[in-house]
């Protein structure tokens, strides 16, 4: 196991520990039960910064982060690094954006970790159990979760993620380029991650493209040229967009589903719980991706690939 | 209510008479009273309201008291007058001999001004309180 997700698999166990232990529910009251104090200052170079030592911790916000759900993300996020024991890094990092890491999930990563501790502090499995494997998955789930466990959209489309038995995935775009993809375990099945490349121009006949272009977003999910999110698919394939403006300005959230897919209940092999651990190891894990699909995904009769018949090479186009 | 209360009458006040003798009516029906399932149900009912009102109210409480933000760092003329590169030096002295940890999320590059703040703060939490 790679150390990436084994750090991930900590944040997780860190994370339900210290909401087992202090016994509160919101990130604001686990900041107080640990004694740290929060700090609203004038904070343009950072969406948030943690200080810790002998004497205490301090949790610094932008006093610009107003809405609620923003900012507790904020708190939670720096939480995850404190209670994971994070060590600073040099201070001449301090003056310039991080730069990604390389070599893909393999090495731990701190900002992963710290994610995925807040994730699983504010959105405990028994909430997420109940959502995330509706059909048709659309945002509607997320918007719940998000409601419910006061956190913003996005994280909760992530957390959603990790979790469901769906073919779908989360979509976050900025002007009409996909800035990063969150497929779920079984989409990953039939496509790698890469199929979903960080700053590829959203295509034709996506709803969050004609956002782009008429500044106007449908509220109700349809179907698109799956081609337009999705690369290398045959033309003849669609998938099911649901896609809504985020509180940054042209930024969209979108989730994709699979209309063809078949309701399937979860296995009981499968809590959860476990879905998030297993799905690292598939993310982390490139050589395995690669024998995994030689061995399982059989050449299709029917179509180009079996994702093709998953996206409903068939289909019409709806509307 | 007595009719000595704080309203401030005599007792000759006709609205404190009448507020006696309402009391004197109350407890007499209490005594006279045979409990019914229905009657224990609702006194139930109605204190397990009364409970959750106060349990919402305490928990307010506590929640305003909490929001209630420390007071704020301020910076000492000495950082103040401290430029970018000497910050930068201290801050990393501090994080060598494992005085301070700091983290960030989403930074994109800290300001003179933010700098001289983390350090602040960082200086007022290298020894215990």
């Amino acid at each position: 196991m790679w150390p990436w997700v084994a750090g991930m698999e900590a944040a997780r166990i860190t994370a339900i520990a210290a909401r087992e232990q202090s016994g509160v529910a919101s990130v604001e009251e686990f900041a107080d039960y640990r004694g740290i104090k929060l700090y609203d200052v004038d904070l343009q170079g950072a969406g948030a910064q943690l200080i810790y030592g002998p004497g205490g911790t301090h949790i610094l916000l932008p006093n610009t982060l107003v809405e609620p759900a923003e900012r507790s993300w904020a708190i939670a996020h720096e939480l995850g690094h404190y209670e994971m024991k994070h060590a600073a890094p040099p201070t001449n990092e301090l003056c310039a954006p991080r730069p990604r890491r390389p070599g893909g999930r393999v090495e731990r990563d701190q900002e992963d970790e710290a994610n995925e501790w807040a994730m699983m502090f504010t959105m405990k499995d028994a909430d997420v159990a109940r959502l995330c494997d509706r059909m048709p998955m659309t945002l509607d789930p997320v918007l719940q979760l998000a409601r419910r466990c006061g956190v913003p959209p996005v994280a909760a489309a992530v957390r959603l993620m990790g979790v469901t038995v769906r073919f779908c995935a989360a979509v976050l775009s900025q002007d009409g380029v996909i800035q990063w993809a969150s497929p779920s375990l079984r989409l990953l099945g039939f496509m790698d991650v890469s199929r979903f490349p960080e700053g590829k121009p959203i295509g034709a006949g996506a709803l969050a493209r004609r956002f782009v272009d008429t500044g106007r977003l449908r509220r109700d999910p349809d179907l698109v040229p799956a081609s337009a999110w999705i690369d290398g698919v045959s033309d003849g394939t669609w998938i099911q967009e649901h896609s809504m403006p985020t509180c940054q300005p042209g930024t969209v959230l979108t989730m994709l589903w699979a209309p063809n897919e078949p309701d399937v209940p979860r296995e009981l092999t499968l809590p959860p719980r476990l879905v998030p651990g297993v799905r690292d190891m598939y993310l982390s894990d490139e050589a395995g991706r690669i024998a995994y699909h030689r061995a399982m995904i059989s050449p299709c009769p029917i179509a180009p690939s079996w994702l093709d018949v998953l996206l409903g090479v068939s289909l019409p186009a709806a509307g | 209510m007595s009719h000595h209360g704080k309203r401030n009458r005599t007792a000759r006040d006709p609205i404190a008479i009448m507020e006696g003798l309402l009391d004197d009516v109350a407890e007499q029906a209490v005594e006279d009273l045979e409990p019914t399932a229905d009657s224990i149900q609702w006194s139930r009912a109605l204190g397990d309201q009364v409970r959750r009102e106060i349990a919402s109210m305490e928990r307010c409480g506590a929640r305003a008291r909490r929001d209630v933000a420390p007071p704020a760092v301020t910076i000492p003329v000495e950082i103040q007058a401290l430029d970018r590169n000497t910050v930068l030096a201290r801050l990393e002295i501090l994080r060598q001999n494992a005085k301070v940890q700091y983290a960030h999320r989403h930074l994109s590059g800290l300001s003179d001004d933010e700098l001289r703040q983390l350090f602040a703060h960082a200086l007022t939490l290298t020894k215990r309180e």
